[in-house]
């Protein structure tokens, strides 16, 4: 699980977010809602231990002692740019970003990561040289290289065509099924509501609903 | 050591698909020194000529000019009488390596007791040749002065004899003929000294080929790590950080493919310079490479800092070129510190520009490397201590000021 209590982010006086409190169980999928602005960006780098909060606190797994390194191992962060190199070939960038330290391992990790996500036959192109749909989905392979428990997706398919959408759907369906607790925000009401079983809804930095997503929920917002 | 190595393989990567700005660059520079070189083609024969300017032409003054002027070093050394403008202008050539100027009125002077001054007039007073001219002429003028003792004694020997005043000075001036009153009562020879132009000759080019140096691993490594801004907007750090690459992987990464980056063109530069002036040397080129290290790691982590806290592009482009304008200016490498306020010499002691200059010039070898000229030399031997500590403090404030930046939360 993961439990997020009493969290506030203040950036130059200002609050960003203000007393956020939600927990997830193992299979969750939570969508984060709201207007720009609203701090779903900054909450989603909080979550993935990417910026630290100014108040309150993350629980994953039901543990407050964990080190970095152990939390790092659990989560698994899609950012909103396509947090590529582009002078690097689909397969360099998986090696690069893959945690594994077995090198036969991690290249049984990225077979399977490629081929999941239709890969296997572009490997070797550069990341430059591939359209803008092609590059959001190595984006979300990437985070598939580790094995993590936690995945937070910042708006991972704006901009994408349907068919990418479509199979993005089936990898967040997969890793539901796996177990895996996943946080995504978007501004996509359709593919949150394909995907998520719980939405936060966030109106400038302040948590207005936290809960199932069904449709009094979704007529709530 | 994996994880460095897959990163560092990364910077290679774009270290390639850099090379061509990185050739433009080179290019460009390649050009400002061949334009150098050929400007001061002349500059670059060993001239020994030196003018004599008399503004009096009294008998002893023409009989001291004979005296410098017939010396055993003829075979080296050439004197000749000029009128001063024209010696100027060969001195503005670097036809001559410098003016000997005697005044007006020597004689009168003489007569009132009066120290004469010479003048000396040359591009470079710490160049050895007009060093060892002033050794010859107060050489000269010292014997020429204990001639002169003698001759005091012989005229108390005529004075003895009874020989009449006149007949005494007149058998005196014509020994003055030969050994010289004008220099009687003096101590020292030389008076005044100008320094026309701090730059000519091979100095001019040693100096500046250096400051080009030092301006390419400044620019060479602003666009080097022009990715780094890049890899923070999207996330690709947060991204490293979150797939177990730790602070020091990503930056030491960073520091050496920014330092092998800039180091092509630096090295290539050096070892052409080394060859051009017919210098080349192993060893001249491993410390030079070793100076270089030392100077790049630390001008990589400062422009690393400059990235990460300057978010703003067109500010951030602003403070780089400011940066080099003021640090090159303040640092000797436009103007040295002789022309520049004493101030600026002494804070030189702090500024990684003057810092790198130094090092960079420092690259002393063995047999056929370079001179460094008085002056450099002076810098160099004074700084060698407190630059290596000032590099060291400046390169641990950039790394806290790196470390510091993403613990703080503020880049991830």
């Amino acid at each position: 699980m993961i439990a997020v209590s009493n969290l506030s982010h203040v950036i130059e006086k200002n609050f960003i977010l203000r007393d956020i409190e939600f927990s997830l169980e193992r299979s969750d999928v939570l969508g984060i809602v709201g207007p720009n602005g609203a701090g779903k960006s900054t909450l989603i780098s909080i979550l993935a231990g990417i910026v630290v909060p100014t108040n309150g606190q993350v629980i994953y797994t039901n543990s407050t002692r964990m080190t970095k390194k152990q939390k790092r191992n659990l989560i698994s962060y899609v950012p909103q740019e396509i947090a590529l190199f582009d002078e690097l070939s689909i397969y360099d960038n998986l090696v690069l970003f893959g945690n594994e330290k077995n090198a036969i391992a991690l290249k049984e990790k990225i077979g399977d990561v490629l081929e999941q996500l239709c890969l296997s036959e572009e490997k070797n192109k550069t990341v430059a040289k591939l359209s803008g749909g092609m590059k959001r989905r190595v984006n979300i392979a990437v985070s598939l290289m580790k094995d993590a428990k936690y995945i937070f997706m910042d708006e991972p398919v704006v901009g994408v065509e349907y068919k990418i959408r479509e199979d993005v759907e089936k990898m967040i369906k997969r890793m539901q099924g796996e177990g895996k607790t996943l946080i995504i925000s978007s501004h996509q009401f359709e593919f949150l509501e394909s995907v998520c079983n719980k939405l936060l809804y966030l109106v400038d930095g302040n948590q207005k609903y936290f809960g199932e997503y069904n449709e009094r929920a979704f007529k709530s917002l | 050591m994996r994880r460095f190595l897959d990163l560092l393989h990364l910077d290679y990567k774009r270290m390639i698909s850099q090379i061509a700005k990185l050739a433009l660059l080179l290019s460009a520079f390649f050009v400002v020194i061949a334009l150098i070189f050929t400007l001061s083609e002349k500059k670059l024969d060993i001239d020994t000529s030196i003018a004599l300017v008399a503004r009096e032409q009294a008998v002893e003054v023409k009989t001291l000019i004979r005296n410098i002027t017939a010396n055993k070093l003829d075979n080296i050394v050439d004197f000749y009488e000029t009128d001063y403008n024209h010696a100027r202008e060969l001195l503005e050539k670097n036809e001559i390596i410098a003016i000997v100027e005697l005044p007006e009125d020597i004689m009168g002077q003489i007569y009132n007791r009066e120290i004469v001054d010479i003048s000396i007039h040359s591009n470079n007073p710490k160049d050895i040749r007009v060093q060892f001219l002033k050794k010859y002429i107060d050489n000269l003028v010292f014997s020429l002065n204990e001639g002169q003792s003698a001759a005091m004694i012989y005229w108390d020997v005529m004075r003895e004899q009874n020989i009449a005043r006149e007949e005494r000075i007149q058998s005196f001036n014509s020994l003055a003929l030969t050994y010289m009153t004008t220099f009687l009562l003096r101590g020292n020879v030389f008076g005044d000294e100008y320094n026309i132009d701090k730059f000519q000759g091979k100095t001019f080019i040693h100096y500046y080929f250096f400051s080009m140096l030092v301006i390419l691993m400044i620019i060479s490594t602003i666009l080097f790590h022009s990715f780094l801004d890049d890899d923070i907007k999207k996330g690709k750090i947060e991204r490293l950080l979150s797939s177990n690459y730790s602070i020091t992987h990503i930056y030491a990464s960073k520091i050496v493919g920014g330092m092998l980056f800039s180091s092509i063109g630096i090295i290539l530069l050096k070892a052409a310079y080394m060859l051009v002036f017919n210098a080349f040397s192993l060893r001249a080129l491993f410390v030079f490479i070793i100076n270089y290290i030392l100077a790049s790691i630390v001008i990589q982590s400062i422009i690393i800092v400059l990235y990460l806290y300057i978010k703003n592009e067109i500010l951030r482009d602003g403070v780089f070129m400011a940066f080099i304008l003021t640090g090159s200016i303040t640092g000797g490498l436009i103007l040295p510190f002789q022309s520049l306020p004493n101030f600026f010499s002494k804070m030189s002691q702090f500024n990684i520009f003057a810092i790198s200059h130094n090092l960079l010039m420092a690259s002393k070898g063995g047999k056929g490397t370079f001179r460094l000229t008085g002056t450099f030399d002076s810098i160099v031997s004074n700084q060698e201590l407190p630059s290596l500590l000032v590099l060291a403090v400046l390169f641990l404030i950039s790394v806290i000021l790196i470390i510091n930046k993403h613990r703080a939360g503020r880049v991830l």
